[in-house]
């Protein structure tokens, strides 16, 4: 067995690791030493065998798609232990972490009670008096000439973008992990954009919750949720969207199944 | 090509790093998206097994999430994820129980020294293309603080300061267990030694 230092000259001369000087010496050594250019030359062998023995990676690209799903879908499984989905969401926002959950608990809450409280409302409370209409219309001139002598059908396009806007929100918790229920498919590559969609519909929805002051702040929070979510930028390519699509599309039935059932318990009655 | 691509991956981590610091929760994506080959790369050589080496990568991307509030941005990403990656394996290899290591080490004994009858001698294993299996032996023989030595400088060809960096040892350190791990593996590997002599006999 060679000496430590001797093995180790060798070890740095395969890897290069020696210094001009070093080299020469080495050489020289190599030169006159028939027995270090045995080891050299074994060394070297072994090393050079070794380094064919490098395990190769996987070519099939489905495999990195599966490796990187199964990534995050454990951080996010993970991060669902760690805070809840809202909190997610929540965290999201640049206000102080108490702001952020009383605002999200405040949001859901108040958009179930919301809904039930706008339906329950005499027909009187929500119509549009002259000073409402003095505002100027925000929404689209088909809709405006309907709500304006149509109350239960104002009250179902508040209920309906409400459950839109959960539903899209819950699902987005997820990090966009979209249902073509709440998002069409074509337009899973760009989340922003339907979360702006959102966010013009809910603006469009001011006035008819203007004279309602607990509506009125169930409507600015899910716009200040929707605003903070048009805001992220997207980077996932369609493949990638898919299959977390894929993946999803059990947890946001769950989810839709969720609101279904509580809309279904706590639906608005019409008058 | 090669030194381009260098550059614009270093751009990348410069950006996602910016992006940590910055807090953006979605940068976590990126950063697997960007890495999570190099990461399976090193994993793989680490635990010579793929799916080791998966379950591995998984470990190594949840730490990351978890900790980068803690990543100051004062190494790269990369290289913090290769500190991870050497770490969990380092530690989960260590936590492994004894028996089955020394089942090994008695069957190799076996195997090394021809004891099933020469079956195994060196020239039947070149000839039988079991060298591969042979060396993966020869790797899982080595302690997992000299494995990992030894694969980020000869298969990431890593220097001595980033291997340290990477295991948080101090560069002598390193130079010792690479230094150990080519010794073990000229003793497992001594095949290759008799069958140059004899060749050149």
């Amino acid at each position: 067995m060679l000496s430590a230092n001797r093995n180790e000259l060798l070890i740095r001369a395969y890897y290069r690791e020696l210094s001009d000087e070093e080299l020469k010496t080495f050489e020289e050594m190599l030169e006159r030493d028939a027995s270090l250019r045995e080891e050299h030359a074994k060394l070297v062998a072994m090393l050079e065998e070794l380094r064919h023995a490098e395990l190769p990676l996987p070519e099939s690209e489905s495999f990195w798609i599966g490796l990187e799903h199964s990534i995050l879908h454990r951080i996010r499984k993970e991060g669902r232990v760690r805070k809840s989905r809202w909190a997610n969401i929540l965290g999201r926002w640049t206000l102080p972490s108490a702001v952020r959950i009383g605002l999200a608990f405040g949001s859901l809450v108040l958009v179930f009670i919301g809904g039930v409280h706008v339906g329950t409302r005499s027909t009187g409370t929500l119509a549009f008096n002259d000073d409402n209409r003095s505002t100027p219309p925000l929404l689209p001139i088909e809709f405006a000439s309907h709500s304006a002598g149509d109350q239960p059908r104002t009250n179902e396009h508040l209920r309906s973008f409400l459950k839109r806007s959960q539903l899209y929100i819950a699902t987005t918790a997820d990090r966009d992990l979209a249902c073509t229920r709440c998002i069409p498919i074509g337009q899973q590559l760009d989340h922003r954009q339907f979360a702006r969609e959102l966010l013009h519909e809910a603006q469009r929805l001011r006035p008819l919750v203007h004279r309602d002051p607990k509506v009125k702040k169930v409507l600015q929070d899910v716009e200040l949720v929707l605003a903070n979510l048009s805001q992220n930028p997207q980077s996932l390519s369609r493949e990638q969207v898919e299959v977390l699509h894929n993946i999803a599309s059990s947890t946001i039935c769950e989810v839709s199944a969720t609101i279904d059932n509580a809309s279904t318990t706590e639906s608005v009655s019409q008058p | 090509m090669g030194t381009r691509n260098a550059v614009a991956l270093a751009e990348l981590d410069r950006q996602l790093v910016e992006r940590v610091l910055a807090k953006d929760p979605t940068v976590i994506d990126d950063i697997v998206r960007t890495y999570k080959r190099e990461v399976y790369h090193l994993a793989l050589q680490l635990c010579r097994d793929h799916d080791d080496a998966e379950d591995l990568v998984q470990e190594v991307f949840i730490r990351a999430w978890k900790s980068l509030d803690s990543f100051r941005g004062e190494s790269r990403l990369s290289t913090w994820l290769h500190r991870i990656t050497v770490n969990l394996f380092i530690n989960t290899t260590r936590s492994r129980n004894y028996h089955a290591r020394k089942e090994q080490d008695a069957f190799d004994e076996e195997y090394m020294t021809g004891g099933r009858g020469g079956e195994y001698s060196p020239e039947r294993l070149f000839e039988s293309a079991q060298i591969s299996e042979h060396i993966e032996r020869a790797l899982g023989k080595l302690s997992p603080a000299q494995r990992t030595a030894f694969i980020l400088r000869h298969y990431h060809d890593h220097s001595i300061k980033e291997i340290a960096d990477q295991m948080g040892n101090t560069e002598g350190t390193v130079k010792v267990l690479l230094f150990r791990a080519i010794r073990n593996l000229q003793k497992h590997l001594s095949f290759y030694r008799d069958d140059d002599a004899s060749q050149s006999r």
